[in-house]
């Protein structure tokens, strides 16, 4: 059973009880309604009717009683009275006393025959004490049993003693019942006074006798005529055994209906006794059953009385109908819109129910909602699972536009991985490319088959072994290429190693024996821009130091050109100056150099010195480009500085001519240096460079100054320096000495001129 | 501005009024290192009335060399049109290769006051 129909359910069961209590609260509200009316009815119809009743009997019979009567009468039963002859014996209570029947008849007749005559009296009868009537008259217009006929048995006989001495205290009254033995007529009812005739008694005792009775009767039926159409209702005298109406009295038929209310009291009396009041719904008329007087007891005599309630009845049903009616409106009503609601809702969550399937199964395309906007709210708890519901969906389209585009990106690696190791596998040869082509084949089998995630796992599982293959190619590959490398690298160091061989060749290889000539040549890799030149003719030589710019390969280049230039710029007829010399020197470098070229912003060329050495003469020429001539002859050490200009230099003005500096009769050790020597720089964190004043300070403490002592000197003297650092730059030194040994006291003379 | 000493360059600070200069110089490729150096010059020279050099070097090679007389000739053109330039050469007192180095750079200037500025011999 699904939530929807328990609820509705519930909901009808509630209404019902609902209903029910209702129902039956109703029921118990006009129950005491009903009693409350009864009891109403009961109380107002016994006072209506007593009332009438008693009014009857004071006018017509109470009139008649012999103490509270009017005072007319009074005298009738006075037994000191003649009411007829002012004598002071009443001939009725004489008649009566001497049991003279026609004496009372008379007497009575004189009495009542007006009254029974207009009817205000129905009958009178006499009895004496021993029972015997002495009189009886009754109406013309009587109904019902006449008491004055034979057939007829009244009530009051039945207990005549009790009545006798009753009546000796005082009139009583009484219903009186009469009986047609005969059965002929119904039994007449009649609001009696019986009084006695009292006189004093024979024995002289003082005390009263009762002399005789008489009875006054009204039959009740005009009074209850007379009710019935004051208050417009029906009535009945219930007796023991019998109902009488007035119809039986007047041999009518009862009206329609009547009988059968007379049968619901009998059935009624029985179950609720004798004082009641019912509605009897189906006969539209309330049955109300009293005493018939205050002196009767209701179980033998009541009036019943029916008053037509159609309205009120109708009134009531048409009440009821529309309570019920009202009822089942309003229970329907709800009814009806909790099942709209609960429908709406229960609709609304189903077909949530059937959008989250639906998403479940993959369809995400949007579901057409039904719009119920009449019990719906954006706020109410179904629209809110439906916006949860949409937000999923939502969410899902996402996700699964990114599964998707992560499936085409997965797609498009994999390609190009096929393609790679396609690429790959054309580079093999043999088995392992029909191994590896069959790799190729099963992967794109396990890419093109399977859901997403194992295609996902494929694709991994074939970008490790793509990667593995690759890398153990990749690194077959390094090998071969680390292989290649080291094949040029040893071609690249045997082919330097050979410039160094080439660029060695390119140094002098004999030294004039004249001259002592020490060098330290020491590049800083295996070929260098330092050089040095020495070029001996019969009459003179040349000896050169140079520093080409740069180092390396390129200094090594450099070097080339610059020793071809310090051959070619020598005069065969030795008729150069040494500041000529290197001034010719500049200008075929710089020519050689295309000097003109501007975009040209380094600075080739050289630094360095040139000595030529004159035999004959004994003098020593020194020209020198950023570089200086050292002379240390034993006592002191000294330095001829060359002109501040490189060779080959763009800053040189046209036509600069070197200057020249002579040595007459040179003596001691004359030493020519690079850079290489005095650049070279302490190991500090703002390092010295060596400097030229340290090489003199070496050559002036210097013991011995021979050449070869020399340069060991500076050299050792500059490793110390360095310590540990590397050579920044090509590194030359030369020392010479040019005297004999055996003439070593000339002094040293130094001279510059520049020849302009 | 700022460039970096490296073990083959040495450290420059430029403002617009004052230029430093400390360390070695004798990178493999001079022009490479020095562009730079001197575009940032003549960004900052004559923005103001008057700048200043200080210039303390260790070592430099020949193609370095080429870098400071260019560097020279253009603060000397800027004095020649009326900035007033200042040039501290400093070198230590033992280090005579630096000391002549200064002395053939002043040689070069004409318009700049030029102090060849013998330093303290310790570091600072």
């Amino acid at each position: 059973m699904t939530i929807k129909a328990r609820l509705l359910l519930i909901l009808v069961g509630g209404i019902l009880l609902l209903f029910g209590a209702s129902f039956y609260s109703n029921q118990q509200l006009s129950n005491a309604n009903a009693s409350y009316n009864a009891e109403a009815s009961i109380t107002s119809y016994t006072s209506a009717w007593f009332g009438s009743l008693d009014g009857g009997y004071v006018n017509n019979l109470e009139v008649y009683d012999p103490t509270d009567g009017s005072f007319s009468n009074i005298d009738f039963w006075d037994f000191e009275k003649d009411p007829y002859t002012d004598g002071d014996t009443n001939p009725l209570h004489a008649a009566f006393r001497d049991g003279d029947e026609q004496s009372v008849s008379d007497f009575l007749d004189e009495v009542f025959l007006d009254a029974i005559d207009n009817e205000s009296i129905t009958f009178v009868t006499a009895y004496a004490v021993n029972g015997q009537r002495y009189y009886c008259n009754s109406s013309l217009y009587l109904v019902g049993a006449d008491p004055c006929s034979e057939d007829a048995s009244p009530d009051y006989l039945d207990e005549f003693d009790e009545l006798l001495s009753a009546v000796g205290r005082g009139s009583t009254r009484r219903i009186s019942l009469i009986t047609d033995t005969a059965g002929e007529l119904p039994v007449s009812v009649n609001d009696t006074m019986a009084f006695g005739l009292e006189m004093p008694a024979d024995d002289q005792s003082g005390e009263s006798q009762t002399v005789g009775m008489i009875i006054l009767g009204i039959n009740i039926v005009d009074g209850l005529e007379m009710f019935a159409e004051n208050f417009e209702i029906e009535t009945a005298i219930a007796l023991q055994d019998d109902v009488i109406t007035v119809y039986d009295y007047y041999e009518e038929e009862l009206p329609e209906g009547l009988s059968g209310l007379i049968e619901s009291d009998l059935s009624a009396s029985r179950a609720e006794g004798y004082t009641y009041s019912a509605i009897v719904p189906e006969l539209k008329h309330r049955v109300s059953s009293i005493p018939f007087s205050r002196e009767t007891r209701a179980s033998e005599v009541r009036l019943l009385i029916f008053d037509d309630q159609a309205e009120l009845i109708e009134a009531l049903e048409q009440s009821s109908f529309q309570n019920q009616l009202s009822f089942a409106l309003v229970g329907g009503t709800i009814l009806l819109v909790v099942f709209f609601i609960t429908t709406v809702s229960f609709n609304r969550i189903n077909s949530s129910i059937v959008a989250l399937e639906k998403i479940e199964r993959g369809e995400l395309e949007k579901t057409d909602e039904n719009d119920y906007t009449l019990f719906t709210s954006d706020n109410d708890e179904v629209s809110r699972l439906q916006r949860s519901i949409e937000e999923y969906r939502e969410h899902r389209i996402e996700a699964e536009s990114q599964r998707k585009e992560r499936a085409r990106r997965r797609d498009e690696r994999d390609s190009i991985m096929f393609e790679k190791m396609s690429v790959l596998s054309q580079q093999l040869e043999g088995t392992a490319r029909d191994l590896l082509v069959q790799e190729i084949m099963d992967m794109r089998d396990k890419l093109s088959s399977g859901n997403d995630e194992d295609k996902e796992q494929a694709s991994i599982e074939m970008m490790s072994r793509a990667f593995s293959k690759m890398s153990e190619e990749v690194s077959t590959l390094i090998d071969a290429r680390t292989q290649e490398l080291v094949v040029a690298r040893d071609e690249i160091s045997s082919s330097i190693r050979y410039a160094a061989k080439l660029q060695k060749t390119l140094l002098p290889k004999s030294f004039p024996g004249d001259i002592d000539i020490e060098v330290e040549w020491r590049p800083r890799d295996l070929v260098g821009g330092d050089i040095y030149f020495i070029k001996d003719f019969p009459d003179r030589v040349y000896i050169a130091v140079v520093d080409c710019t740069g180092h390396g390969v390129p200094g090594a280049f450099l070097s080339i050109i610059a020793r071809s230039h310090l051959d070619k710029a020598i005069r065969e007829d030795g008729d150069q100056t040494a500041g000529e010399y290197l001034s010719e020197v500049n200008a075929l470098l710089r020519a050689t150099l295309s000097r003109a070229d501007q975009s040209n912003t380094s600075e080739e060329g050289f630094d360095g010195g040139v000595c030529i050495y004159r035999r004959e003469s004994r003098t020593l020429e020194f020209a020198g480009a950023k570089a200086s001539l050292f002379n240390v002859d034993g006592q002191d050490a000294s330095e001829v500085g060359g002109d501040r200009k490189s060779v080959g230099s763009s800053r040189i003005p046209d036509g600069f001519q070197y200057s020249t500096h002579y040595v007459k009769s040179p003596t001691g050790a004359f030493v020519m240096l690079t850079d290489g020597i005095t650049d070279v720089m302490s190991p500090d964190e703002r390092p010295v460079a060596f400097g030229r004043r340290r090489v003199l300070r070496i050559l002036r403490d210097s013991k011995n100054a021979t050449p070869s002592n020399i340069v060991k000197e500076i050299i050792s003297s500059v490793d110390l320096y360095r310590g540990n650092a590397p050579l920044r730059d090509d590194l030359t030194l030369l020392a010479f000495s040019l005297e004999d040994p055996n003439q070593a006291t000339e002094n040293l003379a130094i001279s510059g001129e520049s020849k302009g | 501005m700022r460039f970096e000493k490296t073990q083959r360059t040495p450290l420059v600070e430029m403002s617009n009024s004052h230029c430093l200069i400390v360390g070695e110089c004798y990178p493999e490729n001079i022009s490479e290192w020095s562009q730079p150096v001197l575009a940032a010059l003549e960004d900052c020279v004559g923005t103001q009335d008057s700048f200043d050099v200080d210039i303390e070097l260790y070592y430099f090679n020949s193609s370095s060399a080429k870098f400071l007389f260019d560097f020279f000739e253009f603060l000397d053109d800027k004095a020649d049109e009326g900035v007033s330039i200042v040039v501290n050469w400093r070198y230590r007192a033992e280090d005579d290769t630096m000391q002549e180095a200064g002395e053939d750079f002043e040689e070069d200037i004409e318009n700049c006051t030029y102090n060849l500025v013998e330093a303290e011999p310790a570091d600072a």
